[in-house]
């Protein structure tokens, strides 16, 4: 009887044939495929599985009354016995029990007296096999040999289409990585950070292991290594570091990279046989290099044209990074240079300055800070701040620098060097304007300096009191390089000792916080109020670092000038004698306070090197240790 | 029957993730990758444990652990699954999207075997888990190293 005229039969061969075709994998079909075929008449049970290229079993199935199973123990062996060649088969008892009496043993159990077997080709050079146990005396032989043939005609054609699928998809992961990768290296220029991360795209998704050197000093340096098995990724990366392996010719340079795939020559424990040697290459140039590794019967090597095309990104990556970081080392070290490496030392007086470059910023800045003695004694301190960034920013620096210093260090007063530099300006039509703040800091009797400040157009210098209160000083005046007169009206106080003067540039009390609020109007004299006992590099570090609040969005120098009144004591001492020589030091400032318990427990191993310094109401003792520990207090009478 | 007899199926991967979508994606790239699997899925970290010491039940031989879920995360998980000796030879891969050095070394030092990156991509996210599985499915138990080993 022929199998369409059997019951379901057509009606299942066409439910398949449309299950077949929306399925991803032929596991998806494979329990319709199986229970139909075993309600065919006189079928036992279906088997089926799937053999490599080279006979290895990948995949088996069983199914009889008690339904389907997939991969049950035993039955892989059993099915390498069987026969392996392209064709039809049928196989009795007898002869199933010679071939393989495992098998045998199986069809017998579900009442079957024979074998009827296909085995056909399937995608990637494989070949699948279908068998039928049977019972002849229930069964026909011609027409289970059509519903299988019907059945083969099927899974080979929805085999084909699953595979043409996975390779579309194979192609859609690659692009995908490729785009993934992309996208990471773009947006980062922490560009060994970056390649590590594709390393991990990379294994396991196309390769077992990957290893990326990049060129550093002129040496390809191995900056990541990875591999699919966490206990051999160490042992990767140290045999490729100790040069045991076969890439290494490349690294030292002392051979060209080849396109692979070729023998690694890791040791064995690696667990990596071949390698595919990509190089990166941007203007010309070998910036490094991108490794693949495979195990042996690994089917997974992508192409090397695939190789190539990320190689190719991550030399473009490393490029830009490479010409990014040069050029933010350049402007930094320009940026130095337009500052005073140091501040003068001038007894009584105590400096500190800080320089905070935007973040955004691949140009050097317009800001600048300096101080100036003068014949007299006097001081001039100063925090300008030029229009605009860049070279022509980076020129009118160094101009208003020069100038400035020049006629104060002739002894010539600030106004009249802002004068001179703003004539100068006009005079030579720079297009460019700045602002600039002054202070003449005058020392007078019982360690009080007077203070005389200018503002061309600048943030006036704040004075931070003994009790905190924070004061601006009354200085106004215009822009330097716009108007022939710059209308300069001075603000003029007086420093305590123990009091502070503040210069800074704008971007200091104009960096925003998420509402937008200016630190300069919410944060600035909290802070200086709080850190103004500080040792002055911490209190500048404090003012820069503003609050977690707030974002700088603009360069920011900040000068800071603390009147220290009289020094008495400045020296280096052994442990044991600082308590006496504070003690003395005080004496002679006439304060009567003593040395704190805090500062009393101050130790070193060998020296303390103490400095106290102030008048009869107010004392400062700075204890420092070899090893920079610090500790300090300020005493009010 | 003790603990240490339960049976071992090779082809059981028990997968603990805590993503529906994720789970529904690992299942359809790996019922197409290795069809010969059978996947169980838990929801979350909190019963592993119990899963793995139920006897009633064959052991898997695989363990895709996903890194970030609530209640007890995969670290905790990994802590506790390697701190039990009769799961020596459970092969346990980290799923996570993190790339960065830190969370791949605390893995390997909490006993992963392997650190995968899931990307967002779903034919690579299938090549990626198809490569780890083809990678331990096929490595020869002669060629394994030692849990100690560095």
């Amino acid at each position: 009887m022929h199998p369409n005229r059997q019951g379901h039969w057509p009606d299942r061969l066409h439910r398949l044939w449309r299950s077949a075709f929306a399925a991803v994998s032929t596991r998806q079909f494979a329990h319709e495929l199986y229970t139909g075929l075993l309600v065919l008449p006189g079928v036992r049970a279906v088997l089926g599985a799937r053999l490599s290229p080279a006979d290895e079993v990948l995949v088996t199935r069983w199914a009889d009354e008690s339904g389907l199973s997939s991969g049950p123990r035993g039955l892989a062996a059993d099915a390498t016995e069987l026969p392996s060649d392209p064709g039809e088969y049928l196989l009795p008892l007898a002869e199933l029990t010679r071939r393989s009496p495992g098998m045998a043993a199986r069809v017998a159990a579900v009442g079957g007296d024979g074998l009827l077997m296909t085995v056909f080709g399937v995608a990637e050079s494989g070949r699948g096999l279908i068998a039928l146990a049977t019972s002849a005396r229930e069964s026909d032989v011609d027409e289970l040999r059509t519903a299988l043939t019907q059945v083969v005609e099927l899974v080979v054609a929805a085999d084909h289409r699953i595979s043409e699928q996975r390779a579309l998809e194979d192609h859609q992961a690659l692009d995908a990585l490729l785009a993934e990768a992309s996208l990471r290296m773009d947006a980062s220029l922490d560009i060994a950070d970056t390649l590590r991360a594709v390393l991990r795209m990379v294994v396991p998704a196309l390769a077992d292991g990957a290893a990326i050197h990049i060129r550093r000093d002129e040496l390809m340096v191995q900056i990541a290594a990875a591999h699919v098995d966490a206990r051999r990724e160490r042992l990767l990366a140290e045999h490729l570091r100790g040069g045991r392996w076969a890439g290494e010719p490349v690294v030292t340079g002392t051979a060209r990279a080849v396109d692979g795939p070729y023998p690694a020559g890791l040791p064995v424990e690696v667990g990596l046989d071949t390698m595919t040697m990509g190089v990166l290459r941007a203007r010309g140039r070998d910036v490094g290099l991108l490794t693949f590794f495979h195990r042996g019967q690994s089917d997974r090597r992508v192409s090397t044209r695939f190789l190539h095309d990320l190689a190719g990104r991550a030399a473009l990556a490393i490029d830009n990074a490479t010409l990014y970081e040069q050029r933010r080392h350049d402007v930094t070290s320009l940026q130095q240079h337009l500052l005073p490496a140091v501040l003068p030392t001038v007894p009584g007086l105590e400096f500190a300055a800080g320089y905070n470059a935007a973040d955004h910023a691949l140009e050097v800045g317009g800001d600048f800070y300096g101080v100036v003695d003068q014949p007299d004694g006097t001081v001039v301190a100063l925090v300008g701040d030029v229009c605009g960034r860049g070279a022509a920013a980076t020129a009118v620096t160094g101009l208003a620098r020069h100038t400035l210093e020049t006629v104060l260090a002739q002894g010539g007063p600030a106004p009249h060097a802002l004068d001179i530099l703003n004539r100068k300006m006009l005079r030579e039509r720079i297009s460019r304007f700045l602002t600039i703040a002054t202070a003449t800091l005058s020392q007078r009797e019982r360690g009080e300096v007077l203070v005389e400040t200018q503002s061309a157009g600048h943030p006036p210098p704040l004075v931070v009191r003994r009790d905190g209160s924070v004061e601006e000083s009354g200085c106004r005046g215009r822009l330097v390089g716009v108007l022939p007169r710059l209308d300069l009206r001075p603000g003029v106080s007086t420093l305590l000792p123990g009091e502070l003067l503040v210069l800074f540039s704008d971007g200091l009390i104009e960096a925003r916080d998420a509402d937008g609020g200016f630190y300069g109007d919410t944060e600035l004299n909290l802070t200086l109020t709080r850190s103004r006992d500080l040792p002055l590099p911490a209190m500048v570090d404090a003012l820069l670092a503003g609050s977690d609040r707030y974002h700088v969005n603009d360069d920011v120098a900040v000068l800071v000038v603390r009147n220290l009144g009289v020094t008495t004591l400045d020296r280096e001492l052994p442990p044991d004698e600082m308590p006496g020589a504070v003690t003395d030091a005080l004496r002679q400032l006439g304060h009567p306070a003593a040395l704190p318990d805090h500062l009393l427990q101050f130790t070193a191993p060998c020296a303390i090197t103490a400095k106290v310094s102030g008048d009869a109401t107010w004392a400062r003792i700075e204890l420092t240790n070899p090893n920079g520990g610090t500790a300090w207090t300020e005493l009010t009478a | 029957m003790d603990r240490t007899d339960s049976v071992i199926d090779d082809n059981l991967v028990l997968v603990v993730e805590d993503s529906e979508v994720d789970r529904e994606a690992i299942d359809r790239a790996l019922s197409r990758s290795h069809p010969e699997l059978v996947l169980e899925f838990l929801p979350d970290g909190n019963t592993v444990l119990d899963r793995l010491r139920d006897r009633s039940r064959p052991r898997p031989s695989l363990m895709f652990l996903d890194l970030s879920m609530p209640g007890v995360d995969g670290y905790g998980v990994l802590s506790s699954v390697r701190a039990d000796p009769t799961f020596a030879d459970l092969t346990i891969i980290v799923l996570t999207s993190s790339t960065t050095s830190a969370d791949i070394d605390r893995c390997y030092a909490a006993g992963a075997d392997s650190y995968i990156y899931k990307p967002v991509n779903f034919a690579l996210f299938r090549t990626v888990l198809q490569g780890a599985v083809d990678y331990w499915h096929s490595l020869p138990p002669s060629n394994a190293l030692p849990p100690n080993a560095p």
